[in-house]
């Protein structure tokens, strides 16, 4: 049994919310999922458009954030790109819909265009570091909303509608983010999630460790570019109506916002994270320079005040808490 | 073919422009290794000021460039000193997020403050040819001097002066600078209030060529960026030749291709660099 217990302890990591909230484990994770999921969906379902518009948009954010934590937050690549990779799953949904091509194959198209895109970016990239990488996303993100800017089947700058799932969409999103957050759950514990951390804070080390760093960016980058392509397809069918103005650097902006105030590379995080970023959109109900300047703020606040994120936050507090304990006990002997 | 050499002249003014950010970003890349994502709207500051100072205020035009100059310098003191001085032991992920968020910020600001439509300053010279062939006008004459003379007047600081030792010196080892007794700290915030001054320089200068909109930032910040990347990072005469290169392809393809492609030209370009030859497209490959 020992021997057992030590290898189960071997295979997960524990992450700091296990530690401070030991009942959160992984098969009460998944049934809470499930729990949120029927809630929310038989909620969102019954409740008003309104509400359920903000759902399948909190959910489309979501994906997309999870993509680019498990892309920035656990491998610790610098890239800018998300907007990008979004933009052109969005954009292939709505202009085959268009064309006449179904839904379902439209948006299973521009997901794999996505990954196929962070693909060779991954490629392309994997002999350059750092900034270096930073600077080719940022390009390849502004120049996809250029072309789409000038693609006469984007109709340019007037925009296109695109739909999916009619009044099932908020079942389909809902659904969509809870297997997002399952399998990005489980793939943070796996093999490839532990290389992806090894290649983030050591690429050396785990060179030595016989994992490759290249290979390993470049999945990460694909896996990311996946998500960002679900994030997008349901950013496309949340908005109903999109324009290449829906996918500059100010989308990037919003999803570096959730996944830096939620704690990078954790899974907990890009959840509190994306519900903080709905509720001051929805709260705040902000024009858009309101939205650049408080985005901004948030952001850079959490980089300098609380680095690890929100999921660092129950840690802080305990730590904070036996601090005062200490304290207070030293003054009564 | 004679088309091409007035877009050539348009170009090289462009270019020198860039080139002039270009080296502003490279300064501070080599005295603190920070990666500047907010030359643009350092760019779009000095503009706004200008505007601001011109239009509003009623200044003539060179207490206009002395004051919007001195205004972002102390912009670049206290990015320096606010924005980056948390982050200076983070993570360049955790620096050029700061920076990204600082830009988005300022983006925001410029929206806020000046309004969402793009402005047009009327020209502080003639916009009339004076140079045959190369297509210049004294307002073009003007943006070439100037930076000729800033770039010098840069090298001969940076080459022949104790502070331009000190910013090599903290840019070449900052350990062994702090060992002889250079505060990393003066360089740091002294570099960076020249850098701001510089591209707030340049941002006022192209003004007259250029459509000013708080949305712009990004843009500019991506052409410094294609040039660096060109010249290869950390040099300062790569600078200039990336700069220069840049915007003379941009502008002879807006010659040659209708409809607005020329913002593509600078991302491809620093694209295809970055993964074909990552140390620029001058040095020798490592």
């Amino acid at each position: 049994m020992a021997v057992w217990a030590s290898v189960a302890a071997r295979r997960r990591t524990v992450t700091a919310w296990e530690r401070e909230l030991p009942w959160v484990g992984a098969w009460r994770v998944n049934v809470l999922v499930v729990v949120a999921v029927v809630v929310g969906a038989f909620w969102g379902g019954s409740a008003s458009s309104y509400a359920a518009s903000v759902l399948v948009l909190s959910c489309a954010y979501y994906v997309a954030a999870v993509g680019y934590n498990v892309v920035a937050g656990v491998t610790g690549q610098l890239i800018f790109g998300q907007a990008g990779f979004m933009a052109i799953s969005a954009y292939l949904l709505a202009v085959l819909e268009q064309a006449g091509v179904g839904e379902v194959p439209a948006a299973v198209l521009g997901v794999l265009a996505s990954g196929a895109a962070a693909l060779l970016i991954g490629l392309a990239v994997i002999r350059t570091r750092h900034f270096a990488l930073a600077l080719v996303t940022l390009a390849f993100a502004q120049a996809t909303v250029l072309l789409i800017q000038h693609w006469p089947a984007s109709h340019e700058d007037d925009g296109i509608f695109a739909t999916l799932g009619g009044s099932n969409l908020v079942y389909i999103a809902v659904a969509v983010a809870a297997v997002t957050f399952i399998l990005a759950d489980r793939l943070v514990r796996s093999r490839l999630g532990r290389a992806m951390a090894m290649v983030s804070s050591d690429e050396r080390a785990a060179a030595a460790m016989g994992v490759g760093s290249g290979l390993t960016r470049t999945v990460s980058a694909t896996i990311g570019g996946l998500f960002a392509g679900v994030g997008g397809v349901l950013l496309a069918s949340a908005l109903q109506f999109i324009t290449p103005q829906n996918f500059t650097i100010q989308l990037t902006i919003l999803l570096l916002t959730i996944i830096v105030v939620g704690g990078l590379g954790s899974m907990w995080g890009t959840v509190a994270g994306t519900v903080l970023v709905v509720l001051i959109d929805q709260v705040l109900n902000v024009s858009t320079d309101s939205q650049d300047i408080i985005y901004g703020v948030l952001l850079f606040a959490s980089l300098a005040l609380l680095p690890r994120g929100l999921a660092s936050l129950p840690g802080v507090i305990a730590r904070l808490v036996a601090l005062g304990r200490e304290r207070t006990g030293q003054e009564a002997t | 073919l004679s088309d091409v050499v007035p877009a050539i002249g348009s170009g090289l003014v462009d270019g020198m422009i860039i080139a002039m950010v270009a080296v502003s970003f490279t300064l501070i890349y080599n005295a603190t290794g920070v990666v500047n994502f907010t030359n643009g709207q350092l760019m779009v500051l000095g503009g706004y000021l200008s505007w601001w100072l011109q239009v509003d205020v009623g200044l003539p035009f060179i207490p206009t460039v002395v004051i919007a100059v001195g205004i972002s310098a102390f912009v670049g003191f206290l990015i320096d000193r606010v924005v980056i001085g948390p982050l200076r032991d983070s993570s360049l992920l955790v620096q050029v997020t700061g920076l990204i968020a600082l830009a988005s910020v300022m983006d925001g600001v410029f929206r806020k403050v000046f309004g969402a439509e793009s402005r047009n300053l009327p020209a502080y010279l003639s916009l009339r040819s004076v140079v045959p062939g190369l297509n210049w006008s004294a307002t073009d004459l003007v943006i070439i001097g100037v930076t000729l003379v800033v770039i010098a007047a840069l090298m001969v600081v940076l080459y022949r002066t104790p502070t331009g030792s000190y910013m090599r010196a903290a840019a070449d080892n900052p350990l062994a600078a702090g060992l002889v007794g250079v505060n990393p700290n003066r360089v740091a915030y002294g570099t960076w209030a020249l850098g701001a001054a510089m591209a707030s320089l340049a941002g006022v200068l192209i003004l007259p060529r250029l459509l000013l909109s708080s949305s712009i930032g990004l843009t500019l910040t991506l052409l410094s960026f294609a040039a660096v990347v060109l010249g290869g990072f950390g040099s300062l005469i790569g600078a200039i030749v990336g700069g220069l290169l840049i915007g003379v392809v941009q502008a002879v393809v807006a010659r040659q291709f209708e409809g607005g492609w020329e913002p593509l030209v600078s991302l491809v370009l620093m694209m295809v660099v970055l993964t074909a030859r990552p140390s620029g497209l001058f040095r020798a490959a490592t």
